[in-house]
């Protein structure tokens, strides 16, 4: 798997991409925005980008749609099908998403947004705003709040503990950290 | 630029389910030659290399470049990590007991459930770290910048952020009994700390 991460100007959000080593197909996860660095690493690294998972539909992860969409072909895989104003593909808990022989999942992480979804390969999770390295989404209301908890116990923690997490905001983490150290659980 | 340790090899030993360390058919458990091995290491093109559980207790590793390397459950105590970068680094688990980590880079990296006590971060880069059930007692963060790290859950007992760069640091419910804040800068969210004995 080729993996990079890249730390946003807007909200410190991040945006990575996941790529087959084998057939050059690549994905992003999430768009806040769509700056040069993005640009010139799939034209440096001969990457086909075909297309961009949407974990929510918050500016500072869709800002960057609109631009990426001048220079690429791609589908866009969120929850309601049309993030960011885009027309895109409708996705829900368990749908997989291929990157070459690289098979995503996708997980129901509901709370910060009422359609929060996340994106799991073998080792490696994206969890959006729903869950962050010590911390959990902000949420509008206690039954919101109470869902996301939830949906990350049964989605996000029973994944293997070794699985490296990466939000949609700050550092990465493992499940096992979370399960054990992270607030909002322990 | 890219990382693939997310497929290493698989150790080569019958029935283990760990993968094998960077340049090495086994994990750091079955490496026969542990020292050979050690000794083979290019420090400083360490970058993106699988290294976990490796024993790296004691050694001069001041400058090397660990930067995205996956350094789980490793053996750095009393290492000497002195301005190494370690800038997106697993080091989950990690024994840092006592380790050099003096003007270190650790933006953005992993060191949840590291045991760090005693440590010295003078001076470290630990923005964004991700600090989440870290113990580090009587640690030593003065003038390191901790700007928006995460150091939730953590055990940070006697430790001292003398000058230290605050800001937007979450020390939410940490243990921050007898620390010294003198001089430290920034709005920090303390929510459910534990703060008796800390000096501001």
């Amino acid at each position: 798997m080729i993996f990079q991460s890249f730390l946003l100007d807007i909200n410190e959000s991040n945006c990575y991409l996941v790529a087959s080593e084998m057939t050059r197909d690549a994905i992003l996860v999430d768009a806040g925005d769509f700056d040069s660095r993005i640009h010139d690493y799939i034209e440096e690294n001969n990457l086909n980008l075909e297309g961009v998972f949407i974990t929510h539909d918050h500016y500072d992860h869709t800002s960057g749609l609109t631009g990426l969409m001048r220079q690429y072909q791609v589908k866009v895989w969120s929850a309601s099908g049309n993030a960011g104003k885009t027309a895109g593909r409708r996705v829900a808990h368990g749908h997989e998403i291929a990157v070459g022989e690289l098979k995503g999942t996708v997980l129901a992480t509901p709370g910060h947004t009422f359609d929060s979804i996340s994106l799991a390969f073998p080792g490696v999770v994206f969890t959006g705003d729903a869950l962050f390295s010590g911390s959990v989404g902000g949420t509008s209301s206690s039954d919101a709040a109470r869902h996301q908890i939830k949906a990350i116990r049964q989605h996000i923690f029973t994944l293997p503990a070794d699985c490296e997490i990466y939000p949609g905001h700050g550092p990465a983490s493992t499940v096992a950290i979370e399960k054990q150290f992270n607030p909002f659980f322990a | 630029m890219s990382s693939s340790h997310y497929a290493p090899l698989p150790c080569s030993a019958s029935r283990c389910g760990k993968f094998a360390l960077s340049g090495a058919a086994y994990c750091w458990a079955h490496i026969e030659n542990k020292g050979q091995f050690l000794d083979s290491l290019n420090l400083s093109a360490m970058v993106d290399a699988w290294l976990a559980e490796i024993d790296l207790s004691g050694r001069d590793l001041s400058n090397a470049n660990f930067v995205r390397a996956r350094l789980s459950g490793a053996n750095f105590a009393g290492a000497n990590l002195s301005g190494a970068d370690l800038r997106r680094a697993f080091l989950d688990g990690a024994n840092l007991r006592e380790t050099n980590l003096r003007r270190a880079n650790l933006e953005l990296a992993v060191l949840g459930g590291a045991d760090a006590s005693g440590a010295d971060f003078t001076g470290a880069d630990l923005r964004r770290s991700n600090l989440v059930g870290t113990k580090a007692h009587g640690a030593d963060f003065s003038q390191a910048d901790l700007y928006y790290a995460r150091p939730g859950n953590a055990d940070l007992r006697a430790s001292s952020f003398r000058g230290a760069t605050i800001e937007r640091t979450i020390f939410r419910r940490a243990n921050l009994a007898d620390t010294d804040f003198t001089a430290a800068h920034g709005t920090p969210n303390f929510e459910n700390a534990t703060m008796q004995g800390m000096k501001r």
